[in-house]
């Protein structure tokens, strides 16, 4: 065995400049696919890891998702909704807001904002730990006439930044501005473009007492599809009609998310590894000269006894080794190439993607490496063991 | 220069399987390169093909329209419509009024949204692109009668409806004329769930005399997108508000995506390329062992007094000999791969498009081999032609 990894060497050895193109050819190849999916699973990561802080809310829309991309708004729910989803078991707390388009002016601009009534004490329920203010606070139950609003709508919407006690007109009505909400993005990006009022002011403003949303968070996550069941069929019964409501948990977001990611990265692959097939024709390639070249010694190493398998395995062995360095040097560059890539999307994009280099695929990534090697060096080593002798011998 | 076309043949040829697994490695590479570019040519085209006939045609909303959301901000009157009449350029202006209703049949009740308008601009929109499955299209003076998409038809009740059923919509009864067919990629969001009703209806089973969008149609293309401008402006004035309105024009929207397409394109492009780079260290090592093995035939060729720049020619089209061979095979190998990737397409997820094989695809891949070819064999052809004829002679 220690002879057959000294010849395997030796030979590998004598021929640098070939064999290391080999490797080389290989260690793009899995460095690709290992780039692909360390950069998949951080961009994975970075979108649901934001969802899974949320993942005992349930969100209760009057409406319906069609192929789950579309939503459509059937009508509005009402405050007998919220009071039946409050005394479902399992509710933690729920929250109701309202929300609609309205003409906000600043300074003489004036924009379609979505403005959003909701409870003081509720605010607990519809932020949980995420949303804070970056400066003052939230609106409170005895604040007259005063709101707290997204970070874009201060910096971006008007051409003058609006401030803490600056005043801004919503539908008419003067309001005043306690709080800035911190820059939130990504998935709750419309929080930022977003004015919270209180109930009270917003029943005034809207002119109506409809809901357009509530947010449940439950006690115990691993009943929320069941809760949200739950919720679907009452609010239904509340309104006579089927499919009038989506309960949604953040569960089933993040499982569907998996899902995209998953077969996203089952094509990425899939492509990568076309350069795999073609480093596997070059090892075999590789292979076959060196079996040739070396026709006179197998001759040799016949004549003095060495069985078919013994060659055989002796080839295997040297492609084997060729493709497990190759695969080596592949994690290798595929984890610098997955920093490279992660590290030019965020001063690209400006989007914070780490990249997620998983124990499991490095050492996958070697066994196929491993894999190749020996599956394109079969032929190339079958064909020397099946080598006769005699012939052998007599080839200069 | 015959000759030494003649003598790199000859020398392709004595190594035939060596010959042919580099050919193969290269055609893989191009092979994968042109599939991915002709299918997603043939996606584009399936998507703005359909899009282009509706060049001259503005879509006007009262809504923020962001990938994936709708929110609405508000209806049209009828001033803002006579309002766009007056626009220098618009041919003809058609409304439509949708929102959603409640909808019952055999005692299921169930919200849907319903779209009206004038039935010859609906066929137009709707009809034409999807086609009906069963009974007629809407005629203007069709009074409760309504038309269906595919989804209302078969999923939202436990029952199938078919032409001549009868449905109740907020109360009123309507008959069911005809069923339209499943809507595809482009129309499964605007058909599938919804109703059709002439605008009389609609307007009188909605309850309301809003408009929910206008659709405008100018006489020359060329002025769709200044048109589209002066009719937002038009809108936002009679509203008061600076971003009141959306006029989307065909153009706009085929822009968008074609960038859209460009980025993907770019992206898996870029990942099958990986592969040519692989393939390009394969014809780097072939001709490198070429090299070494006719190193004294090289020393026998110096000596009778060939130049080092007839040597490097001489590798240099061996080299590109190989790749041009890979490339037009990989073109081949690429074409019919994307044939069969479409079929797979259409057959196992349903998704229909035609695969575009642009002739520009084909040549830049041919031409990106053989650039391939040449610069991999490169090196290995400068390593020949500096060769001392004196000790390249003595090799054996």
């Amino acid at each position: 065995m220690k002879d057959v990894f000294l010849l395997v060497y030796r030979n590998i050895k004598e021929r640098k400049a070939r064999s290391a193109l080999t490797i080389l050819g290989i260690t793009v190849g899995i460095g690709a696919v290992i780039a692909l999916m360390s950069v998949g699973y951080g961009m994975q990561e970075s979108i649901t890891g934001q969802l899974t802080e949320m993942a005992d809310l349930i969100m209760i829309m009057p409406g319906r998702f069609d192929f789950e991309t579309s939503y459509m708004e059937l009508g509005s729910l009402d405050e007998r909704d919220l009071k039946d989803v409050e005394r479902i078991k399992g509710v933690k707390e729920a929250a109701a807001m309202m929300s609609e388009m309205y003409e906000t002016e600043y300074k003489g601009e004036k924009f379609m904002v979505e403005i959003v009534g909701v409870d003081p004490s509720d605010i607990g329920a519809l932020f949980g730990e995420m949303v804070k203010p970056e400066e003052g606070r939230y609106v409170r139950e005895n604040d007259h006439k005063t709101c707290t609003i997204g970070y874009s709508i201060a910096k971006d919407y008007f051409d003058d930044e609006i401030g803490i006690n600056d005043r801004i007109t919503i539908n008419g009505s003067k309001f005043r501005v306690v709080g800035i909400l911190k820059k939130q993005g990504g998935f709750r990006s419309e929080v930022d473009s977003q004015i919270y009022v209180t109930k009270r002011d917003s029943v005034t403003i809207l002119d109506n007492e409809d809901i357009s949303d509530i947010f449940v968070r439950v006690r115990d996550i691993s009943e929320a599809e069941e809760i949200a069941d739950e919720i679907e069929e009452r609010i239904n019964d509340n309104h006579k009609m089927d499919d009038f409501t989506s309960a949604v948990t953040m569960g089933s977001s993040i499982k569907q998310l998996e899902f995209v990611f998953g077969i996203l990265q089952v094509v990425l692959i899939a492509i990568a590894s076309i350069s795999l097939i073609v480093a596997a024709m070059g090892i075999m390639n590789t292979m076959l000269m060196s079996v040739m070249e070396r026709t006179h010694e197998i001759g040799v190493m016949k004549a003095i006894g060495a069985k078919n398998r013994n060659i055989l395995f002796l080839f295997l062995m040297e492609a084997g080794m060729v493709s497990l360095v190759g695969g080596l040097f592949g994690s290798i560059m595929g984890i610098l190439a997955a920093k490279a890539i992660s590290f030019g999307i965020v001063t690209k994009f400006g989007v914070e993607i780490a990249a997620i280099v998983k124990p499991e695929v490095l050492f996958g990534a070697v066994i196929v490496a491993m894999l190749v090697g020996i599956l394109s060096g079969l032929y190339p080593a079958r064909k020397a063991s099946k080598m006769s002798p005699v012939e052998a011998v007599r080839y200069e | 220069m015959i000759e030494e076309f003649l003598m790199a043949i000859r020398s392709i040829r004595e190594r035939k399987a060596r010959s042919t697994l580099t050919v193969l490695g290269i055609a893989v590479g191009i092979a994968a390169i042109v599939a991915l570019m002709s299918v997603g040519y043939g996606m584009e085209e399936a998507i703005t093909g359909e899009l282009t006939e509706y060049a001259d045609v503005i879509s006007v909303f009262p809504a923020k329209i962001t990938p994936g959301s709708y929110v609405e901000l508000g209806s049209f009157t009828d001033r803002d419509v006579k309002d766009l009449q007056r626009i220098a350029g618009v041919k003809e202006i058609s409304t439509m009024t949708f929102d959603s209703a409640e909808v019952e049949y055999r005692n299921e009740n169930v919200p849907i949204f319903i779209i009206g308008g004038e039935t010859e601009k609906l066929a137009s929109i709707y009809v034409e692109p999807v086609g009906l499955k069963e009974g007629r299209w809407l005629r203007e003076n069709d009074y409760k009668a309504c038309v269906i998409g595919d989804r209302v038809a078969n999923d939202y009740f436990d029952e199938v409806i078919h032409v001549n059923d009868k449905l109740e919509i907020n109360g009123e009864k309507f008959i069911v004329l005809g069923v339209f067919e499943k809507g595809g990629m482009l129309y499964a969001n605007d058909v599938d769930p919804h109703i059709f009703l002439t605008m009389r209806a609609a307007k009188e089973v909605l309850q309301t005399d809003e408009i929910s969008y206008i659709m405008v149609r100018v006489y020359d293309i060329d002025e769709v997108e200044e048109i589209a401008e002066e009719i937002k402006e038009a809108i936002n004035d009679n509203h008061g508000l600076d971003d009141f309105a959306n006029a989307m024009t065909v153009g706009s929207i085929l822009e968008q995506l074609g960038t859209v397409f460009n980025i993907i394109r770019g992206v898996l492009v870029g990942i099958a390329a990986i592969a040519l780079i692989v393939a390009s260290i394969g014809i780097m090592n072939t001709m490198l062992m070429a090299v070494m093995e006719r190193t004294h035939e090289i020393g026998v060729m110096k000596a009778i007094g060939a130049k080092s720049s007839e040597v490097l020619s001489l590798f240099l089209i061996e080299s590109s000999m190989v790749s041009l061979v890979g490339g037009v095979v990989g073109c081949v190998l690429g074409a019919v791969a994307a044939k069969v990737i479409s079929l797979g397409a259409s057959t196992a997820l349903g998704i229909e498009f035609d695969v575009v094989v642009k002739p520009g695809v084909m040549v830049g891949g041919m031409a990106v081999a053989m650039i391939v070819g040449v610069l991999s064999g490169f090196y290995p052809a400068h390593k020949a032609s500096k060769m001392s004829p004196v000790e390249a002679v003595r090799y054996e």
